[in-house]
């Protein structure tokens, strides 16, 4: 607690910087302050909390297991197949370059206002960071450690699973912070374009509406959603890898 | 019985010729040691034997693998602990788990890591993690090993215990050790044989038979003998030296 204690106390002091020139700014459809905001939660919470946000939440849960599913499998194939790295690695980085949130009009074109036009767009956004990040992990290992295990007299598979999987660990982990947020953007794209219910829902209509502190409450939710992410993420990387208290992982690995 | 051999091998490394129809021979349980200049190339000849190298040409027989490799740096797994570190050779050789932790965690307590037996190589000092790696390499063979500078970075007393240690485990059990050094005076204390790189590239290596007995002690050092021998051999590597 002492250690955040500098970061509280600016953050307090901003918010009250935001609240006093919002009152003095007097144009609640523009810059609501941070009260007006917390009201307009407060008023709405039935919406927000039982239709907008679960429907939001089911959209990026679906979209990120099969982000993580298909871009580490995608790594892991690339990574024991030299065929598949030739085929798909290049494929991999030009679709870094697309932007992703531009296709999302064609997801609605295809999949309607059924949940899967969002899912498309959130997948698309998470899946490469966790394949490319995964792929590097696990070409990054240290030669000498290969070599190392080979005197032991491992097999390929023994490499993989007890030298290649631990130490490609840190920059999955790595790829989840950055693909969790960014795919939170990519539901609530999604749902501008296409759906009937969701935060980005929600802050479009409000917008329409010039309802300044109802755009903005949706917007403190999927932040506040974004960072319990990251910190939940950030929790169990301590736990997981490099060992931590569960060592739930190296046992698998070491009886490989 | 013949328990490593090279025979007429020559070695390039791009273009960089380090072995030069080089041959020589280790019986079994022979301890010999293996001094010269750094960069020598005597790194690689354990790369041959273990296989991790080809050799252009000549040919280097191993009687029995698997060979207990331990490289100079200590390389281990920073996400395993210390006892599972030294599990590793024996996980790769599927021994069933609780045996492999009995024998890991008796030479674990002998060599005073006991107590750190579930801390990460992270909370190790460099001393402590060579230890560790020594470990490991006891594990990966019984029979053969090939040491290269293991004991460089330990404190002297600690150096002489685990000196003393692999002494008498060596002899009896009939290990067969091939041991790098810079350490002139451990080469003695330790081997049966010296060989010497002369040149770069390594082309004959120089024999040199240590004047001790099987039933040796430091004081033995002392001796006129083993001090002639050891200024020829401190000689040679200071000529040796210079050519580099």
């Amino acid at each position: 607690m002492r250690k955040n204690a500098p970061a509280i106390y600016v953050s307090v002091g901003l918010l009250l910087i935001w609240e006093v020139f919002a009152r003095w700014l007097n144009e609640m459809y523009i810059l609501p302050s941070p009260t007006a905001i917390l009201q307009k939660m407060w008023d709405f919470r039935e919406a927000l909390f039982t239709v907008h946000l679960p429907a939001t939440l089911q959209v990026l849960w679906i979209g990120l297991l099969i982000s993580i599913i298909l871009g580490i499998g995608l790594a892991i194939m690339m990574h024991l197949s030299h065929w598949s790295e030739r085929a798909f690695y290049p494929l991999l980085v030009a679709s870094q370059t697309i932007p992703i949130t531009a296709l999302a009009p064609i997801f609605v074109l295809w999949f309607g206002y059924t949940i899967w036009s969002k899912v498309l767009v959130t997948v698309l956004i998470a899946f490469f960071p966790i394949a490319m990040s995964m792929f590097d992990g696990l070409r990054s290992t240290k030669r000498e450690l290969e070599e190392l295990m080979r005197t032991y007299g491992a097999t390929k598979w023994q490499i993989f699973w007890k030298l290649q999987l631990p130490s490609a660990l840190p920059q999955l982990f790595s790829a989840f912070k950055i693909a969790v947020p960014l795919s939170i953007i990519g539901a609530a794209v999604g749902e501008w374009l296409g759906a009937q219910a969701g935060l980005g829902y929600f802050s479009k209509r409000m917008m329409t509406q010039l309802d300044g502190a109802g755009v903005f409450a949706p917007i403190v939710l999927l932040s506040t959603m974004a960072i319990i992410a990251v910190f939940i993420i950030r929790i169990i990387e301590k736990n997981i890898s490099f060992g931590g208290k569960i060592n739930a992982f190296d046992e698998i690995f070491r009886t490989m | 019985m013949e328990s490593l051999a090279l025979q007429d091998v020559c070695f390039r490394y791009e273009e960089q010729p380090i072995l030069d129809h080089v041959h020589f021979s280790i019986q079994e349980g022979e301890f010999v040691s293996l001094i010269g200049p750094s960069g020598c190339g005597k790194s690689t000849i354990f790369r041959l034997i273990t296989g991790l190298s080809q050799a252009q040409s000549g040919q280097v027989t191993v009687a029995k693998q698997p060979v207990g490799y331990m490289p100079q740096q200590d390389l281990l797994l920073p996400w395993r602990t210390v006892l599972q570190n030294t599990l590793l050779p024996l996980e790769c050789q599927r021994i069933p788990k609780k045996r492999a932790e009995e024998q890991s965690k008796a030479l674990l307590e002998e060599f005073g890591l006991g107590a750190y037996m579930h801390k990460k190589p992270k909370d190790l000092s460099g001393g402590m993690r060579q230890r560790v790696a020594f470990i490991r390499a006891l594990n990966a063979s019984q029979d053969v090993l090939l040491l290269d500078e293991p004991f460089s970075a330990l404190d002297a007393l600690t150096k002489m215990e685990l000196q003393d240690w692999l002494y008498i485990q060596a002899k009896k059990w009939r290990k067969t050790i091939l041991f790098i050094t810079h350490d002139v005076d451990e080469a003695l204390y330790l081997s049966d044989r010296i060989l010497t790189v002369q040149q770069t590239p390594i082309h004959t290596l120089h024999e040199t038979i240590v004047p001790m007995e099987h039933k040796r002690q430091r004081s033995d050092l002392a001796s006129k003998e083993v001090q002639d021998v050891k200024q020829q051999l401190i000689q040679m590597l200071q000529q040796g030296r210079q050519q580099l």
